[in-house]
């Protein structure tokens, strides 16, 4: 009896998992990216100045072309999605709208309207692209972040920030003197740097909304390289007030200086894991500049870089699977580095290329070149696609870093 | 009398021949009744298959039905269905009315000016039409006929189910879809889905095992909605259901 019962389960249940197995293949070449069609700046009321048709569709074909996950097409293309933008002024208040549309869907995605100062539109419409990303990707993009940077654009070498890409430069320090290593708090509302404006290269901490400025090191000799810790509560820095540059940790006020580094050789370039366990620095304890990596106590100290004769400047990932350096090879280039010290990549190859440093979300990577001839910003996709110019200006524009937004 | 029967009686002989020919006659009448299979005449049911399964057999065909101009297309390209897709509307606040139709009063002008001297012209042109149409699907029929006549006919196309040629046909749109709208943000995404068309070519479908790219997964149910925009119904306005799997040209 059993056995019948069991021969016609099968003759039921036999047909059916064979049919759910025998499925058929629908297959497709992909180039792996979304189309994205920009539409035309349309009018809320009245016309919409020419200036604002032609800047809005050219901001958020930059923004979401360089973000990498989509290929920006012409017009309504078919099986696109379509980002359309509406403008009017309301007496002093500029009013943007946009919506992202799946016209194979035929839904709405993501409607924002957005309304500010005329001269805020740019970002406005960043602010947008920042929203295509997070409903696409499930992570909002870093488009409404501000980049600071080094630039002798003044003649001196003085702190600037502007738009990730590259607009609205506007100059933080004037105090004609040297202003370097500028590291965004991870609010993004503070700011510090190493300026020699009172004769010794001393860290200062400026609040970026209300212009107030604290010395928060100003020790004898170097205090220079501050970088914030995550949490914004500690700050690791290189002081050479014994003769020899040693890797600190201190407040955020300057207080409690804890030294991390004891070593005969030069210590500098300081760089925070994310979770703020570890810290990854500079070292020619060995002969030459490599990477090292320690626990944020000072102790476990482990060399990261095997290759290459001349490794400087790491910037860990936001994701903390990725630190990105200089290697000197002739000029320099833009590596990047597992931790474990595994899976070294070579990002760059025109020119000589510095400072690297990645966005706060991770995607993409900010440095500094010579390839242009001077040496100007650049930026690129966390995997070293995409590398474009974003200075302002031809002047010496360095040591870029990005805050979160704002 | 019994000379009379002596003559008529063929003997022991003759009885038997009768005999035999008796039970030939009882055993070819049986046999007529389909007892017999060897001697049963073929009725030729395939006609009627091939007139029921005809439809399935359409769209993978790549014959376009509405279109009366349209040059019949190579049987292995699937064509759209018979009716023209019309763009989807966009019922956005911010988007202009498409659609700007030319002035009735200029039209009618124009087409009245014009209507005496082109009436005859359009008759001719139109029985002309009609003509190189009516050719032409006979010549597609036939076709279709020859083609189908290995698959249609098989065994279990019963004429009330879906056969394989719709499952072509659906994996061919589908294709064509996935290809407009593909987007990944992995290696090598899968999607497995069951696929289901209703009798009124409504398509609908259900994630089996997704990707776990939001890109691919995204993509797949846009290719469904895409490819559903212009669906020919199953056969005999049945329901179709079958499972498939999406992937990138070249995944294994």
């Amino acid at each position: 009896m059993m056995r019948i019962l069991l021969i016609l389960l099968l003759l039921v249940l036999g047909p059916q998992g064979f049919a759910a197995e025998s499925y058929l293949d629908v297959t497709a070449p992909t180039s792996g990216k979304m189309k994205l069609a920009i539409g035309p700046t349309t009018a809320l009321s009245g016309a919409v100045p020419g200036d604002v048709a032609r800047e809005l569709p050219e901001l958020f074909g930059f923004d979401l072309g360089i973000a990498g996950p989509f290929e920006i097409a012409p017009g309504e293309a078919a099986g696109a999605l379509l980002l359309k933008s509406a403008y009017g002024v309301q007496g002093d208040t500029a009013i943007l709208e946009c919506r992202l549309v799946d016209q194979v869907l035929n839904k709405e995605i993501i409607a924002k309207r957005y309304s500010g100062r005329v001269k805020d539109l740019r970002r406005m419409g960043h602010a947008f692209s920042d929203e295509v990303l997070r409903v696409l990707t499930g992570e909002k993009g870093p488009f409404t972040g501000k980049i600071a940077y080094v630039s002798k654009a003044s003649g001196n070498k003085e702190i600037y920030i502007m738009d990730y890409d590259g607009h609205n430069p506007q100059r933080l320090t004037n105090n004609g003197s040297i202003n370097l290593y500028p590291d965004f708090a991870p609010s993004g509302k503070e700011l510090i740097y190493t300026s020699y404006k009172k004769g010794n290269p001393d860290l200062y901490r400026r609040e970026l909304f209300t212009g107030q400025e604290a010395r928060l090191s100003s020790r004898s000799g170097l205090n220079a390289m501050g970088v914030f810790s995550q949490d914004g509560n500690k700050i690791a820095l290189v002081l050479s007030k014994d003769g020899n540059s040693e890797i600190y940790q201190m407040s955020r006020d300057g207080k409690d200086l804890v030294r991390l580094t004891n070593n005969h050789a030069i210590d500098v370039s300081p760089a925070w894991s994310p979770d703020g366990s570890r810290i990854a620095f500079v070292s020619d304890r060995l002969g030459k500049p490599q990477l090292f990596v320690m626990d944020a106590n000072g102790g476990n100290v482990r060399r990261l870089t095997t290759n290459g004769a001349y490794n400087v400047t790491p910037r860990w990932s936001p994701k903390g699977d990725r630190i990105v350096y200089s290697r000197k090879e002739g000029g320099f280039q833009i590596h990047a580095i597992s931790p474990d010290g595994s899976g070294d990549a070579q990002l760059t190859s025109a020119g000589s290329n510095e400072h690297p440093r990645y966005s706060p979300d991770g995607r993409f990577i900010i440095f500094s070149s010579t390839r242009d001839g001077g040496e100007g910003l650049y930026l690129m996709r966390a995997d070293g696609s995409g590398q474009t110019r974003i200075s302002p200006d031809r002047a010496q524009n360095t040591h870029p870093t990005w805050s979160v937004n704002w | 009398m019994k000379t009379a029967f002596s003559r008529s009686y063929p003997g022991p002989g003759g009885m038997l021949a009768l005999s035999l020919v008796c039970h030939l006659v009882v055993f070819l009448i049986i046999a007529n009744w389909h007892f017999l299979p060897e001697f049963h005449r073929d009725e030729n049911p395939v006609t009627y298959v091939d007139m029921v399964t005809l439809p399935v057999a359409a769209p993978q065909s790549g014959m376009p039905q509405a279109p009366a101009e349209a040059e019949p297309k190579a049987p292995a390209a699937p064509a759209p269905a018979p009716p023209a897709p019309a763009k989807p509307a966009m019922a956005l606040p911010t988007k202009p009315a498409a659609k700007t139709p030319p002035p009735k009063s200029q039209a009618k002008t124009e087409q009245q000016q014009k209507e005496a001297e082109d009436k005859a012209f359009n008759e001719r042109m139109a029985k002309l039409q009609q003509s190189a149409e009516d050719r032409r699907q006979a010549a597609a029929l036939e076709a279709l006929r020859k083609k189908g006549s290995t698959r249609t006919g098989m065994p279990g196309a019963t004429g009330n189910q879906a056969g394989s040629d719709y499952s072509s046909y659906l994996q061919s749109r589908l294709r064509d879809a996935l290809k407009q709208v593909i987007a990944t943000q992995t290696k090598a995404p899968q999607v497995i889905a069951t696929i289901t068309v209703s009798p009124d070519g409504s398509i609908d479908y259900r994630v089996e095992k997704g990707s776990g790219d939001p890109f691919f997964d995204e993509a797949v149910q846009r290719a469904v909605a895409l490819a559903g925009k212009t669906l020919v119904p199953p056969p005999n306005h049945t329901q179709y259901k079958r499972v498939f799997r999406f992937m990138p040209e070249g995944v294994k």
